[in-house]
């Protein structure tokens, strides 16, 4: 379910062009720590395209290593990591998206988090805008939460 | 519809503009609605395909995200819509997702499930699927179902503007026509009024009034010209019709005189037809028409009357199976089918009838078809008459006539009989007298002998006569005709009647006219008899003087000539009052004449019948004392002068030329001999009496001609004919000529004085031609070779003329007394006789030996002459040979004759035989045999 989220969010996401090498360089979406997804994340995602790219699954022990995705999810797994990733990668063009408590209001651009059973998100305009990436009011308006932005909480 | 077309022409033009405009207008604004209604939903499609889009794309991050909520949220943004009836949202499988309903709509209102992506409109929604895709992917399909009411909003407005504008539109396209129509309808319906007027007023002279150029004015001109062109013909017509008027008139009139002569005629037919009833109505006869079913058309009262009818019209209609038994009706039936189908009249056609009691009856029938103008049969025209009764006269007549026919034989037999009987035994009678006579015998047996010869001679005569007359009242006679020279047989006739001549010392003449035909077609033996029988006469009641007989042509038409013969005599005469009566039967002119003269009083009366069957007349001229002439004539047909002439063996160069002294104090008898003279081209010249001769002889010597041949006649005044010899004689330079002495009788002695006297020919009167030429022939021809001249005679003639003239002859007769006369007869003229009594012993004769002649009795036992004779000729018929056979009969009867020739027989003797017949018979036989002349020339004399 969130692979498909994560695959829907880049759908709605626009990224700077210096995200990327070239235009055709693929959409890479990254995990940072062990793969919370354990594979399922490359099972779904990988053959498809965003916007002519073509998506591909990096998974990373390191923050650092993934500054050239454009997506990084950080498991729930490293609260502290987490702080720090984001950390590092504030203002990069990354989405970051996390499934810990309150991942947006650390400055994770979007969280995961249950509700009924459902799986919801939150979304941190301020770090999107902050790291020049555009998220469509649609999915906004999907999210449970915004922080920033007009609309904001 | 009839209404529309009824109408007038400017509301059916109206209807016509306003029904076009409507169409017209209709179908505009329904293809602008249809357009409408296409763009409409074709907008509406897109519309919605938008919105669908719109929202498809606001709501695929939900579907992303899985966020029914905001999905839902959107989709009741469609609220705004109201027209929207519903959406729904689907997930990738087709699964609904989210959903949004308008308000009002039902919960249980179905979502369609996924389908492809497409609009489509149902009844009264469009469902649209859209796809909705996510960078690309489909992520699923948003539906959006809307309801049709703004199409349906726009399309009923549509249509009230179209209806209001239609309406206008209409309205005012009438109006508009209305006026123009006036532009193409007035001038129309003005030719219809004038048109409408002209038909009512019958006025052709009015016009319409031509308006504008278009086709309705060619209409117009053309109308008026019509109308003008009616004028004209009405002017025509009416000129015609009042010519047809006169015409009319005047046929009429014709017709009526036509009618008033035809009303005439038939009048007159009427009465015709009325005349004509009444006399078909009043015949006797039969009388009707019939068609061609035999059923009758016109009947007349006679043939009501047949048919048990009570009038002619109860028949018309019916046919004769209504009247008869069916056998006759079917008979009467067949005969008229036959008539109609042949085209054959049937005239006088006899059938048996029934009247209407059912009496049988005999009907003479004519019956002709009745045909048409163009010839074929229609029916039939019937004549008839009852001739029950003819047919029972006729039957009644036909008994009549058998029964005079039997009577009629009976009598003919009775003659023939009586004939037979009666001459049979006075033959004998004569016959042996003949005989007698012959013999020596003492003078008063001579004398008795005589007298019964000559009561022979009369009983002959008078049972000749008596049968003669019984054959002519009995109409048993026939006449021949058969050529026979007419000199030779008158000349024949009258030697046998020379003899009496003699005896009463009266001179017998014969004269025929030159122009007497020589050979004559009739009977010569019945004119013979006429002869004899005058000739008789004038003998018997002469007493001095002389008979002279004379045969002139009286008329003369083609061959037929009229020969008139006289019998002059110079004797009693006959008184005026007897005249007529002495032509009677069993009249004399003196009843005391019986006892003077003799006679049956039936020899006149026999010749007349005679001269009136040679289709002559027998007349008398006399004068009491002086003497008569009897004249008759009979009709002869000339006959070819074939060669009949017999025994001539004088050549004629012999005669031609020679001088001729004629001594006769007979004026007649000289005539008669310069005749004969003269025919045969000699010279002669007569003299009345003997002092003439002996002065014609000297200067007939004087002139040096003297006369080669001297005729004289024995009696003469002052000198007789011996006298004159003797003077001849005494004068040696007369003496060279022959003479030829001529007597009346022949007298006993005169013979040897006539030799005594050197007179060369010592002849009998009458002498016939031939006789005569014979012996100056013989004389002169003797005459050339000297010696001694024989004394020619009659006898002599006839002996020298037949040298070695002894016939052989077969006599078959069954009578001895015949037989011995016969014989007797024969054998005193030397000829030698064979005897046979019947027809057989008569052929075995003639297979024995040839005979010169046959005399065949007719009547003989076992076989009679004529089969003997036809035996004889059929034998022949092989050889080729011709036996010469003469009948003996008893017979004298019409009809015996032709059974003799018939049987092959060449003549026919009578018996009694009369010598001198025999003797013709003889001589000729004798002749011919010497001649070799054929048989058939030859005409027998019948006797």
């Amino acid at each position: 379910m969130k692979a498909a989220f994560l695959f829907h969010f880049a759908q709605f996401i626009d990224w700077p062009p210096e995200a990327f090498k070239d235009g055709g360089s693929a959409l890479t979406y990254c995990t940072v720590g062990d793969d919370p997804f354990h594979g399922a994340l490359d099972a779904s995602l990988n053959g498809k395209t965003i916007d002519s790219r073509p998506v591909r699954v990096l998974h990373f022990k390191q923050t650092q290593e993934a500054q050239g995705c454009q997506v990084v999810f950080l498991g729930t797994a490293e609260k502290k990591f987490i702080s720090a990733a984001l950390a590092k990668l504030r203002g990069t063009p990354v989405l970051s998206v996390g499934e810990s408590e309150n991942f947006a209001h650390e400055g994770g651009m979007i969280g995961f988090f249950l509700e009924d059973k459902k799986v919801r998100f939150e979304i941190n305009l301020d770090a999107a805008a902050h790291a020049k990436l555009k998220i469509s009011a649609r999915l906004l308006a999907l999210a449970k939460t915004v922080i920033g932005g007009p609309k904001g909480t | 519809m009839p209404l529309i077309r009824n109408s007038s022409i400017q509301r059916k033009l109206t209807f016509v503009i306003v029904c076009t405009s409507l169409v017209g207008l209709s179908l505009a604004c329904l293809s602008f609605e249809l357009y409408e209604r296409t763009s409409f939903r074709a907008a509406m499609t897109s519309e919605l395909s938008a919105l669908a889009d719109t929202l498809g794309a606001n709501t695929a991050a939900s579907l992303a995200f899985n966020d029914r909520k905001s999905a839902q949220d959107m989709l009741s943004a469609l609220r705004a819509e109201p027209h929207i009836v519903a959406a729904c949202l689907y997930e990738s499988h087709g699964v609904v997702f989210a959903e949004y309903r308008r308000a009002g709509i039902a919960a249980e209102f179905a979502m369609p499930p996924r389908r492809e992506d497409g609009a489509q409109f149902q009844k009264d929604t469009l469902t649209l699927f859209r796809a909705v895709s996510l960078g690309g992917e489909k992520t699923g399909a948003i539906a959006i179902i809307s309801d049709l009411g703004a199409l349906q909003a726009k399309i009923k407005q549509y249509t009230e503007i179209s209806v209001v504008v239609i309406l206008f539109s209409i309205l005012a396209t009438y109006v508009v026509s209305s006026r123009l129509l006036r532009l193409i309808t007035e001038p129309i319906l003005h030719l219809a009024q004038v048109a409408a007027r002209v038909t009512a007023k019958e006025d052709y002279a009015l016009r319409a009034l031509p308006r504008g150029e278009d086709e309705v004015g060619a209409l117009i001109g053309s109308f008026n010209q019509m109308l003008e062109r009616i004028q004209e013909r009405d002017a025509a017509l009416q000129g015609a019709k009042s010519e047809l008027e006169l015409r009319v008139q005047a046929r009429t009139r014709e017709l009526q005189l036509e009618v008033n002569e035809r009303m005439r005629a038939e009048e007159a037919l009427s009465e015709e037809r009325k005349i004509l009833r009444a006399l078909i109505d009043n015949v006797p006869d039969f009388m009707y028409v019939k068609d061609l079913e035999c059923r009758f058309l016109v009947a007349n009262l006679s043939v009501a009357r047949q048919m048990g009818a009570k009038a002619p019209e109860e028949l018309l209609g019916k046919n004769d199976f209504d009247f008869y038994p069916r056998e006759i009706a079917t008979t009467f039936y067949e005969d008229e089918q036959r008539v109609i189908r042949s085209g054959q009249a049937e005239v006088n056609r006899e059938e048996a009838g029934l009247d209407s009691q059912g009496n049988a009856s005999q009907i003479m029938t004519t019956q002709v078809p009745l045909r048409d103008k163009n010839g074929r049969v229609t029916g039939l025209v019937g004549i008839g008459r009852d001739i029950t009764h003819l047919k029972k006269v006729q039957e009644e007549m036909q008994n009549a006539r058998e029964a005079a026919e039997a009577a009629s034989r009976a009598k003919s037999e009775f003659l023939a009989n009586m004939s037979h009987e009666i001459r049979t035994p006075l033959n004998g009678v004569m016959g042996m007298t003949d005989l007698a006579l012959e013999t020596d015998l003492t003078q008063e047996q001579r004398e008795y002998l005589e007298t019964v010869k000559m009561s022979g001679d009369s009983l002959l005569t008078v049972i000749n006569d008596i049968l003669d007359f019984s054959k002519i009242e009995a109409g048993k006679i026939d006449l021949e005709a058969l050529d026979f020279d007419l000199r030779d047989s008158l000349e024949s006739t009258l030697k046998t009647l020379a003899v009496r001549a003699d005896e009463k010392g009266l001179e017998l003449l014969c004269e025929v006219a030159p122009e007497v035909p020589e050979v004559v077609r009739g009977d010569s033996s019945r004119l013979r008899q006429i002869v004899v029988n005058l000739v008789g006469n004038a003998i018997k009641f002469t007493d001095s003087g002389e008979i002279a007989v004379k045969v002139q042509v009286e008329t003369r038409e083609g061959t037929e000539c009229v020969c008139r013969f006289t019998v002059a005599d110079t004797g009693v005469g006959i008184p005026e009052d007897k005249r007529e009566l002495i032509f009677k039967p069993f009249s004399q002119a003196d009843t005391s004449t019986t006892r003077k003269y003799g006679g049956t009083g039936l020899g006149l009366t026999i010749s007349t019948r005679l001269v009136q069957m040679m289709r002559g007349k027998i007349w008398v001229e006399s004068e009491l004392g002086r003497g008569s002439q009897f004249h008759f004539t009979v009709r002869l047909e000339a006959a070819d002068a074939k060669e009949i002439k017999l025994g001539t063996i004088a050549p004629p160069e012999l005669l031609r030329g020679v001088k001729v002294l004629v001594v006769d104090d007979n004026r007649t008898n000289r005539r008669i001999l310069e005749g004969m003279l003269l025919r045969w081209h000699m010279k002669p010249t007569p003299v009345d009496c003997a002092a003439a001769a002996l002065a014609q002889l000297s200067s007939a010597l004087e002139a040096g001609e003297p006369y080669p041949l001297i005729l004289t006649d024995m009696h003469m005044p002052e000198m007789d004919g011996f006298a004159l010899i003797e003077q001849i004689r005494q004068r040696p330079e007369l003496s060279a000529a022959t003479i030829m002495m001529l007597t009346s009788a022949g007298h006993r002695g005169d013979a040897a004085r006539c030799q005594e006297l050197g007179v060369a020919a010592y002849l009998l009167k009458p002498i016939r031609q031939s006789e005569l030429r014979e012996a100056v022939a013989r004389v002169l021809g003797a005459r050339e070779q000297e010696g001694a001249i024989p004394l020619i005679t009659r006898f002599s003639l006839q002996e020298t003329r037949e040298p070695g003239a002894c016939l052989r002859v077969l006599l078959a007769e069954d009578n001895l007394v015949n037989q011995r006369l016969a014989v007797r007869l024969l054998e005193k003229r030397g000829h030698r006789v064979v005897v046979a009594s019947t027809g057989l012993e008569a052929l075995e004769a003639l297979e024995k030996e040839s005979f010169d002649l046959v005399l065949m009795d007719v009547q003989m036992p076992e076989m009679d002459g004529l089969e003997a004779t036809a035996t004889i000729r059929e034998k022949e018929k092989s050889s080729g040979l011709h036996q010469a056979v003469v009948a003996l009969t008893a017979h004298a009867m019409k009809g015996d004759r032709e059974k003799c020739l018939a049987a092959g027989m060449d003549g026919y003797l009578t018996k009694p035989i009369r010598p001198q017949e025999l003797d013709q018979l003889l001589e000729t036989y004798a002749a011919r045999r010497m001649e070799g002349r054929s048989v058939a020339e030859h005409a027998m004399p019948k006797g």
